[in-house]
């Protein structure tokens, strides 16, 4: 199974909403990986930008990087400047308008006794909401996600080294892809 | 960015929201009730994960090339990650 993380090539860091889910894969992959089930996070950015932001992360978890093939394009969560001029990108199994150049998914392949790879399964947007951990304990409490006023339900979400007291969130703003890395 | 648009991340949209206060047992009577709810979207989610099981499958003829350029790159990268 592959987390396709939003990390574009050039970011100075993974996106937000990505790295919430993921502060959950490194408790499932030890467990996942004794019922045959193999996992790992893919993102478009180098293997030098993915091992960086891991580390200041603190994440284990296998990360490697399309960045020298079409692996997030062919899955549909990393759009060409073509299909950004368009102004609406194929995702989440229809043409719709994205604010990043790259999407959050995740993917299923099968790997039978012979070697061959099968594409099983593929789920986009909320087709995630299983994955992210902090939101089925958020739905037990009395407030909830506490997101109805949000423009964009993460706008609250920040890397979980980069919380403060006093955290403001904006509520009309909407989702904006990390910036690119100086220099 | 104006200051109205903001708002402090502990409470984003609702403002001390609180439900009716009863006593215990009309509390374990909607409790009771709510989870026959939660049981039956339980074994609606099983059904569904049952399902997707059950799609098809597609082929990925990318991994199955032998070039050594990109896709075998690509095959590298599917081979480490598999299930």
């Amino acid at each position: 199974m592959v987390y396709h993380f939003m990390f574009g090539p050039g970011w100075k860091e993974g996106c937000p909403s990505c790295s919430y889910l993921a502060d959950g894969f490194d408790g499932a992959v030890v467990h996942l990986s004794h019922r045959d089930v193999s996992f790992a996070a893919i993102s478009r950015a180098t293997l030098p930008e993915i091992e960086c932001f891991k580390k200041r992360m603190g994440w284990r978890f296998p990360w490697v990087s399309s960045f020298a093939n079409e692996f997030n394009h062919d899955y549909h969560v990393s759009f060409s400047e073509k299909d950004k001029a368009n102004g609406t990108v194929y995702y989440n199994y229809e043409m719709t308008e994205f604010p990043s150049e790259e999407g959050p998914g995740t993917s299923v392949f099968y790997k039978n006794d012979a070697g061959e790879i099968f594409h099983t399964y593929s789920a986009y947007a909320r087709g995630l909401d299983m994955m992210v951990g902090t939101y089925n304990w958020l739905d037990l409490a009395p407030k909830g996600r506490d997101e109805d006023g949000l423009a964009f339900t993460m706008a609250w979400v920040r890397h979980h080294d980069k919380y403060v007291e006093s955290q403001m969130v904006d509520v009309k703003a909407l989702y904006v892809e990390p910036a690119k890395a100086k220099g | 960015m104006a200051t109205t648009n903001l708002t402090t991340n502990q409470t984003t949209s609702k403002k001390g929201d609180q439900a009716k206060v009863v006593g215990p047992a009309e509390w374990l009577a909607a409790r009771k009730e709510f989870l026959r709810k939660e049981k039956e979207f339980t074994r609606l989610r099983d059904e569904l994960s049952r399902q997707r099981r059950a799609l098809p499958w597609e082929r990925v003829e990318k991994n199955c090339s032998r070039d050594p350029g990109a896709s075998r790159r690509w095959q590298i990268c599917l081979a480490d990650a598999a299930s």
